[in-house]
């Protein structure tokens, strides 16, 4: 039962979230949920952020829902290059997004619900919230087959992944969220996550694929809505306090004050792609030009999304020498970004002479480097 | 003959100025002191060590302290390090991240627990590390519980054998030898001025900004004085279009505001002005510099084109097209580009064969550029190709602008804001016409070809005007631009100085050129720039493709700066270094010593501009500040010889 939240709410939960370090102390239910009303993912995880900085979790543990429009969420230490297809994502629209907590790389739509479980440190215990879960789910149809593995994912029918899990822990606070599918669009889901990036080596945490079923293909009844409303009802149930959900808009400066920068900071280039972990990239363009396929070999080595080191192995004199220095020189420290890459390939022709065959062989050359962003 | 005056300048100035820093007293304190002071007297300087400034960080002899890594929970042993946010030699305080590490979809902040400085880490990154092993060392402040900033001292101007000390307790008051300088010479107490520089920084202004308090006086502004450009001549319209003359029109430009303020800069963060994207600009520009531009003003009478923009415009909504002006200035022919500002600077897209598209195809294509490049998406066959651009000033509020030729194109149009001015008509009469300032000769042209077949219904304009009466009818037709363009090359040579004003112009609107600026100030004739950086990194700064200098105090001298011929170092004294101290390397770690140099820049020599060069970097500051000394406003070439003095009052 979602309630709309009445002023006394409202003034209770400002109160609950204000006061970060003094905690709640009257009537202490000992828990709190919360859900969000916005879709967008960085507004999501930068509630994430906000919790996991700013309330104390000691008096009180908190449960957030949350559901994004189309994102690829990767994993802290993950490489967006190796996970997911940014060209795809790109025509797509599809945001991609990086979380603080470790793990791999999910798809988000609003087919599928986020659990973020909210604790200290000590009380930090995966096993315990996704048993949780599974209550919820045996309780809404008894009948579903669904268990916990070891690595903290739940399946459906001994075989299907439908929900994943990562976690995140500070000095004093932790959590751990999870995903469940309801009904995400399974074709999108395979499309985006596949990585169409040959020669990529890099210690990145790599994500471990596997097949997919979502609840409603199960039991076609199930609606993202009774899922969410299940597992409220249990959380509430097993911490004693009411079944009550808070509806929290994520750009609300006053309840969460600083929500907006830590939005923005998860949207920065620097967090998504510079993050990523140094990689390198030894791979082979195959350029079709005038009836012949050259094999011009490029080694990249790629550190915080930047390139360090930048080797196009291109036949003699294919391009004028001091063109081809250029490039290189300018493609070292520039963003290894296809935007970033198209403009400096756009200007630097500027100063070449009006050569129909140099412009097409260099534009041939560009576009098949920015294939590989 | 330099060194002696530099000596007695010195005296005096030890006379007056001593400065030492008081920290927990330790032995070892005193051993780096001298330390320092061993390095850096050389036979040039013979200062009393007082002289020196230092900070120094909490160098005591603490105890080290192995961190070990703590419980993780869930029965984990080991995690892989992922990430460090601190590095040997940092200082930390309790609480802060020392690192991220991962275990299985956990990831894991890991907190310092001491207040204190980093002496070791244990592991590298993707290293695997264990739970209830040592993490890193941390050599813990001595004396715990007090504050570990330092506590700076002054003592009284007369003495400098005692040292009396002024302690300012727990209280840091940061301030350039300068600063100090001016400060003592006025007798004032450093405690006493609010700083408004970084971390409560005390700068000159502080100080003057008091002077005048306490006194009232109207003080002479600071010699960092309004630079400001020669005077644009041509502000009007020039003479009538028969008038064969070339003329070539100066920049309006708003006047250089040095700040002055003392500001630290991360080295990433400038180097962020430069990257790849922002080095292949700098060559376009160079090359658009290189040739000769001809401008040519005019008014434009747009009354006509404003009502049918009116008109055509709900025709257009219902195309689903949103109609600006640009559709019907791009109306002539080939590839017209349009400048676009992105996140990622200026950049250029073109539409193409605008000679076969209607001014509705050319505003829905137009839309979908700029809606591709707001998203970043552009691809290289929209951006190159182009044969002409407009680049419309007037949606960002100016009315005249000077544009830049885009290579290889021939020719670029600048249009302005449209605005309602009162104008006489051929009779004689005053009347309200909608004046637009533009390449005039391009718009008529499109007046008389393009737009005809569209606006029907609007038989005044009609009325164009035949193109070959156009001075400048050469940006019209297409085999006229490669003649022109050759004989205009020859002209190359005369016109070197106009190059520089337009590089002037072209960097004023560049946001990276503002924080250049800053660092460049005038005193007594000589351009100094001064460096200051708490914390150089040295393969930042191998990016560079320019130097940008900021204040005093950095702990390393770049080799970047060091291999520069031209660079003459001088210290705070104002002497110059014969040779640098190749022991200031060894200084990596002591972040929190700085060292106060000046650097001065040698007067620009007449050089050619030569391809090689950047024109950024030393050679930029150089042609920058001969600029920028010129306050006559004629275009003669850089001459090389003494700068000319500033008049301060200026």
């Amino acid at each position: 039962m979602v309630l709309q939240p009445s002023l006394k709410n409202c003034l209770w939960l400002s109160c609950v979230l204000r006061t970060p370090k003094a905690g709640f102390r009257s009537t202490a239910s000992g828990a709190l949920i919360i859900q969000s009303v916005s879709n967008d993912v960085y507004q999501n995880l930068a509630v994430e952020d906000w919790i996991h900085d700013h309330m104390d979790l000691e008096k009180q543990q908190v449960l957030f829902l949350w559901r994004n429009s189309p994102a690829v969420v990767i994993g802290r230490h993950q490489n967006p290059w190796q996970e997911c297809n940014l060209r795809l994502l790109r025509q797509k629209n599809i945001k991609l997004a990086r979380r603080r907590s470790g793990g791999g790389t999910v798809y988000h739509d609003l087919g599928n619900i986020n659990l973020t479980f909210f604790t200290t440190r000590k009380k930090y215990e995966r096993m315990e919230n996704l048993k949780l879960v599974l209550k919820a789910l045996k309780a809404l149809r008894p009948q579903l087959d669904v268990h916990v593995t070891d690595r903290y994912d739940i399946l459906l029918d001994r075989h299907y992944k439908i929900s994943g899990t990562a976690a995140k822990l500070g000095r004093t606070s932790a959590y751990h969220h999870c995903t469940l599918l309801c009904n995400a669009d399974k074709f999108v889901l395979s499309s985006v996550l596949k990585s169409p990036y040959k020669g990529l080596k890099s210690n990145a945490t790599p994500s471990v694929p596997a097949s997919v079923k979502n609840l409603f293909e199960e039991d076609p009844s199930l609606t993202s809505e009774m899922l969410l409303d299940a597992i409220a009802k249990e959380y509430a149930m097993q911490h004693h306090t009411d079944h009550h959900i808070t509806l929290i808009n994520p750009a609300d400066e006053t309840l969460l004050p600083g929500i907006n920068n830590k939005t923005k900071e998860l949207q920065t280039w620097e967090w998504v792609y510079g993050k990523t972990p140094k990689f390198s990239i030894s791979t082979c363009l195959n350029i079709v030009y005038k009836d012949s396929i050259l094999d011009v070999k490029v080694n990249m080595d790629v550190k915080h999304g930047r390139i360090e080191v930048c080797n196009i192995d291109l036949p003699e004199q294919w391009l004028p020498p001091a063109l081809y220095n250029k490039l290189l020189k300018s493609l070292t420290g520039s963003k290894f970004c296809p935007n970033e890459t198209t403009t400096l390939a756009a200007t630097l022709l500027r100063v070449c002479p009006q050569d129909d065959e140099l412009h097409s062989r260099w534009n041939l050359l560009c576009e098949n480097m920015i294939m590989l962003m | 003959m330099a060194a002696v005056t530099a000596l007695r300048s010195s005296c005096r100035a030890a006379g007056r100025l001593v400065c030492i820093h008081r920290v927990r007293s330790c032995s070892s304190i005193r051993f780096i002191k001298s330390k320092y002071v061993c390095v850096l007297d050389k036979s040039a300087l013979k200062f009393s060590h007082q002289q020196r400034l230092f900070r120094t960080s909490a160098v005591s002899c603490g105890q080290i302290v192995q961190f070990k890594l703590s419980d993780i929970g869930e029965g984990i042993t080991e995690v892989t390090v992922k990430e460090w946010y601190i590095k040997e030699g940092d200082s930390v305080s309790q609480f802060d991240s020392i690192c991220e590490v991962q275990s299985d979809k956990a990831s894991v902040t890991i907190t310092s627990r001491y207040d204190g400085v980093i002496r070791k880490l244990h592991y590298s990154i993707d290293d695997i590390a264990f739970v209830g092993k040592p993490l890193v060392d941390i050599e813990i402040d001595a004396s715990k519980g007090v504050a570990s900033e330092e506590d700076v001292v002054e003592t009284p101007p007369m003495s400098h054998d005692e040292h009396t000390h002024q302690e300012i307790k727990g209280h840091k008051t940061l301030a350039t030898p300068a600063v100090r300088r001016l400060a003592m010479e006025n007798n004032i107490k450093l405690s006493e001025v609010v700083g408004t520089g970084k971390d409560n920084r005390i700068l000159k202004e502080d100080i003057l900004n008091y002077l005048a308090k306490q006194t009232g006086a109207i003080l002479p502004p600071s010699p960092k004085a309004e630079i400001v450009p020669p005077l644009p001549k041509s502000q009007t319209v020039p003479a009538a279009p028969k008038d064969k003359a070339r003329k070539i029109p100066l920049p309006v430009s708003r006047p250089i505001v040095f700040s002055g303020k003392d500001k630290t800069e991360p080295v990433t963060e400038v180097s962020k002005y430069f990257p790849g994207f922002q080095k292949a600009m700098v060559k376009t520009m160079s090359a658009a510099l290189k040739i000769p531009h001809f401008g040519y003003c005019d008014e434009i009478d747009l009354t006509q084109l404003v009502r049918l923009r009116e008109e055509l415009k709900p025709l257009a909504e219902i195309r689903g097209v949103k109609l600006s002006f640009m559709p019907f200035f791009i109306k002539a022919s080939h590839n017209i580009g349009v400048a676009m500002d992105t996140g990622q600077g200026l950049i250029v897209p073109n539409v193409k064969n605008v000679q076969v598209c209607s001014v509705f195809e050319i505003a829905s294509e137009l839309n979908r550029l700029q809606s591709l490049g707001s998203a970043g998406q552009l691809g290289t066959s929209d951006l190159t190709g182009g044969t002409f651009t407009l680049s419309n000033i007037g949606t960002i509020g100016g009315t005249y602008a000077k544009p830049v030729i885009l290579p290889p194109e021939v020719a670029i149009g600048a249009l302005g804001k449209i605005q309602v001015l009162p104008r006489f008509n051929g009779k004689g009469e005053v009347f309200q016409a909608q004046i637009m300032n533009g390449q005039e000769s391009h718009i008529r042209f499109l007046v008389t070809t393009g737009l005809d077949q569209e606006i029907e219904s609007i038989p005044k304009l009609k009325e164009g005007i035949p193109i070959t009466e156009y001075f400048g009818s050469f940006l019209l037709l297409p085999n006229f631009f490669s003649k022109t363009y050759r004989r205009l090359k020859e002209l190359k040579a005369k016109v070197l100085s106009v190059f520089l004003n337009r590089l002037l112009l072209v960097w004023e609107e560049r946001a990276a050129l503002a924080k250049l600026k800053e660092r460049v100030i005038n005193e007594g004739g000589r351009a100094i720039l001064r460096i200051e950086e708490e914390e150089w990194k040295l393969s930042d700064l191998k990016k560079l493709s320019h130097i940008d200098l900021c204040m005093n105090q950095f702990t390393t001298i770049p080799s970047a700066l060091l291999n520069m011929p031209h660079l003459e170092w001088l210290d705070m004294g104002g002497n110059k270094l014969q040779e640098l101290p190749d022991a200031i390397d060894r200084f990596v770690n002591f972040r929190d010593n700085p060292l106060e140099l000046e650097v001065t820049l040698p007067v620009c020599e007449d050089t050619e501009e030569e391809e090689q060069q950047e024109p950024f970097g030393i050679d930029f500051m150089h042609m920058y500040i001969q600029e920028s000394l010129k306050k006559t406003g004629n275009l003669e070439s850089c001459t090389p010889g003494p700068p000319p003095v500033i008049n301060p009052n200026e």
